[in-house]
């Protein structure tokens, strides 16, 4: 399956800069958020939200899904 | 001998021009670590209650805290403390940059600043010497002119200025005390309170002060400090280092948490011309040739950060001094998306006249946000404004607006008086679009998203405030950071949007710790109960390290506690109490519009129920919010329950 990602922020130097932070990825069925990390190798912690709404990390990608990732959002 | 700190606090009375110096006892920095605890010391101690916040009987405490100096990231804090004209309540902000260890070197923990000048003077402090100075050249003029005519009449280039522009000269209600031209205690309108006094800078150098400076433990420090390097590059606020605070502005948009158009909605569809990565791929200094990461990241004394942006820009109608640094976070939302504004060069400007002229970001971007939500529907005129098209979206309005309030010109006068003042002065139903808590403006975090943040908001002493607590993604549904949580017993976590009594408890436990931090006096982002680069436990050896005291994490939470009754009672005294422990109607009854967040508000039962929870919790009188006698004896401040008669 196939979902359509965008990186925030410091996760997005994990792509080729030109990428600017989006991508489509190619996944096995019953991929995770956790599935995305180990894939490009993300070291720190990672929020995400599916279609605008938040999910845990072991939430199951859907074909097509919007993914954003991004780091755990705090005062700043 | 201490090591850490100096021992000396430096009084000065600008009525009478006396210098004193007091050494107080090792078991009084212990009790109140620095920064805003020891300066709330001060202000109960010898500010009569109800004084002018503009008058000669305010207080203007100056602190760093006991680690300030040490070689190690996130010690260069400093925090400037009064009642504030802002909001009439307590003031307290703190800043980073070089002057906070400068400070320390030079030999003096805190000044203690009362009564005013005939004149404009400035103090200089240099190596343990000290002397009032005369500063009528320097009135008038913004902070890069006066930084270089200091180093220049000084005759040294390594001094630290702290100062105040022509906007607190002028005494507009939000200006802010600037160092490096580009750092500020920014928020409740502490430069005001200078200005007030005619006190135009604060100067330090201590260049044999910091060959003397010493740590209990150096050995114990290095292994921190080269601990947290290692870590820096895979840790959570390795995107604060590379692309600032503005980093997050993505996150928020995902979310629906990126206040638009005066929190009405919770997206902008133009963030990204203004967030983080794009000012780091355009305008940041050396962009132009890929070496922004060499020129254009600046850094707080000794941090392995290196999270403050230096912008540059030549072409156009917005140019922008790399002295006067970049924009943050808040600064990018409070003048962009609060704004409905795409404009980055506009908002890179806005920025800079507030770091020549003295003015904290986040209240003067906001309050332009309000007058423009007002302008819209009617509630203020081209009349008001001077023809001005205070619409959303118009950078050039904003802009102007910015520079009116700094030089206390037209409508800039009404605005410099903040919105919530504004909207009393102008009237016709402008209230209904303020998001003030005790007349300060929300920054850029949003209470109808985050619930314990809405409580922190209303409770904080000092106004709204995102600094004050750990926001709640960390603690809903699962416990993200469970380790540096865990050290503080945080280890349940809540449903989204929830406010339970664990909740509250989760906003308290945070806001002692958070509170700790601006009393030791150290970044938060630094350090803090989660995603910053150094937990609880590494805050703990560190102060160890320095000081060489046997603390624990228990002592350390109850010097948060203790300045957090401190500030309450401050305000207590001040007849400030539950009545004033409110959140912006707004966020109540207007849903926001829009993406994720679309239809949400806060939960009025919800909120009201949380207040009760916070103040049994705290062990506060529930009907009035105030301190009770039990829990300030508790904390060692028996004669703060005898100033209260409780």
């Amino acid at each position: 399956m196939e979902v359509h990602l965008t990186l925030h922020g410091i996760l997005r130097d994990y792509l080729p800069r030109p990428a600017k932070g989006k991508t489509t990825l190619t996944l096995p069925e019953g991929a995770t958020i956790e599935d995305v990390c180990e894939q490009l190798k993300i070291k720190q912690t990672v929020s995400a939200a599916v279609g605008g709404v938040q999910v845990e990390n072991n939430h199951v990608l859907q074909d097509g899904d919007e993914v954003q990732m991004f780091r755990m959002i705090g005062g700043g | 001998m201490p090591t850490g700190y100096n021992g000396k606090i430096l009084h000065v009375n600008l009525t009478t021009g006396e210098l004193t110096v007091e050494e107080p006892p090792e078991s009084f920095y212990r009790k109140y670590m620095g920064g805003s605890a020891l300066n709330m010391h001060y202000l109960l101690k010898e500010m009569p209650a109800g004084a002018d916040p503009l008058g000669p009987d305010n207080i203007l405490a100056l602190s760093v805290g006991v680690t300030t100096g040490a070689a190690v990231s996130g010690q260069s804090r400093m925090t400037a403390t009064a009642k504030s004209p802002l909001t009439g309540a307590i003031g307290d902000a703190q800043c980073g940059g070089f002057f906070p260890a400068e400070m320390k070197f030079a030999g003096f923990d805190a000044f203690i600043i009362k009564g005013k000048a005939a004149k404009p003077v400035y103090l200089w402090v240099n190596d343990g010497h000290y002397e009032l100075r005369d500063a009528s050249h320097l009135w008038g003029k913004i902070t890069g002119e006066v930084e270089a005519i200091l180093k220049k009449e000084l005759g040294d280039k390594d001094i630290e200025v702290a100062q105040v522009g022509p906007a607190g000269e002028q005494g507009v209600r939000f200006a802010s005390i600037i160092n490096m031209s580009n750092r500020a205690n920014g928020r409740t309108g502490m430069g005001a309170v200078m200005g007030s006094k005619n006190l135009k800078a604060v100067v330090v150098r201590g260049k044999e002060g910091k060959k003397k400076f010493t740590v209990a433990n150096k050995k114990g420090l290095n292994d921190l400090a080269r601990l947290g390097a290692k870590m820096f590059p895979t840790s959570d606020v390795a995107g604060l280092g590379k692309y600032g605070t503005a980093e997050t502005t993505g996150a928020q948009q995902s979310v629906g948490m990126l206040p638009s158009y005066n929190f009405n909605s919770g997206v902008f569809d133009n963030w990204e011309k203004i967030d983080g990565p794009t000012m780091y791929d355009t305008i940041l200094l050396g962009a132009n040739e890929d070496k922004q990461d060499l020129k254009g990241r600046d850094t707080c004394y000794s941090c392995t950060i290196r999270c403050k942006r230096v912008v540059e820009i030549t072409e156009g109608p917005y140019k922008v001094d790399p002295h006067y640094g970049g924009p943050e976070y808040e600064t990018t939302s409070t003048f962009g998306n609060y704004c409905g504004i795409d404009d980055l060069a506009a908002i890179s400007y806005a920025n800079q006249i507030c770091n020549q002229y003295g003015m904290d970001t986040i209240s003067c971007g906001a309050t332009i946000a309000w007058a423009m939500e007002c302008f819209e529907n009617g509630l203020i005129t081209p009349e008001d404004t001077g023809g001005i098209e205070l619409k959303f979206g118009n950078a050039e309005a904003m802009v102007k607006m910015t520079e009116m309030i700094a030089k206390g010109e037209g409508f800039g006068q009404i605005l410099g008086m903040g919105s919530a003042a504004a909207a009393k002065a102008i009237g016709r139903g402008t209230e209904e679009f303020l998001i003030t808590s005790k007349g300060q403006e929300a920054p850029a975090h949003m209470p109808q998203m985050k619930r314990s943040l809405a409580l922190i908001y209303a409770v904080n002493p000092f106004g709204a405030d995102h600094q004050s607590s750990e926001h709640d993604p960390v603690y809903e549904e699962k416990v993200a950071y469970p380790e540096r949580l865990g050290a503080l017993g945080l280890t349940e976590a809540q449903p989204v949007r929830s406010l339970t009594p664990e909740k509250v408890r989760f906003a308290r436990e945070t806001q002692y710790f958070y509170s700790l931090m601006d009393s030791v006096n150290v970044c938060q982002f630094v350090y803090g109960p989660a995603w910053q680069l150094y937990g609880p436990e590494d805050l703990l050896q560190m102060i160890q390290a320095v000081t060489g005291w046997d603390v624990t994490m228990e002592e350390l939470q109850e010097v948060g506690e203790r300045r957090l009754n401190m500030l309450r009672a401050f305000n207590a005294r001040e007849g400030i109490d539950r009545e004033h422990d409110k959140l912006a109607e707004k966020m109540f009854k207007k849903a926001l519009k829009g993406g994720p967040s679309d239809g949400i508000a806060v939960d009025r039962a919800q909120f009201e129920t949380a207040l009760d929870e916070y103040y049994r919790q705290n062990e506060w009188d529930v009907e009035t919010g105030a301190p009770t006698r039990h829990k300030l004896e508790a904390l060692e401040l028996g004669w703060v329950a005898d100033q209260l008669r409780v």
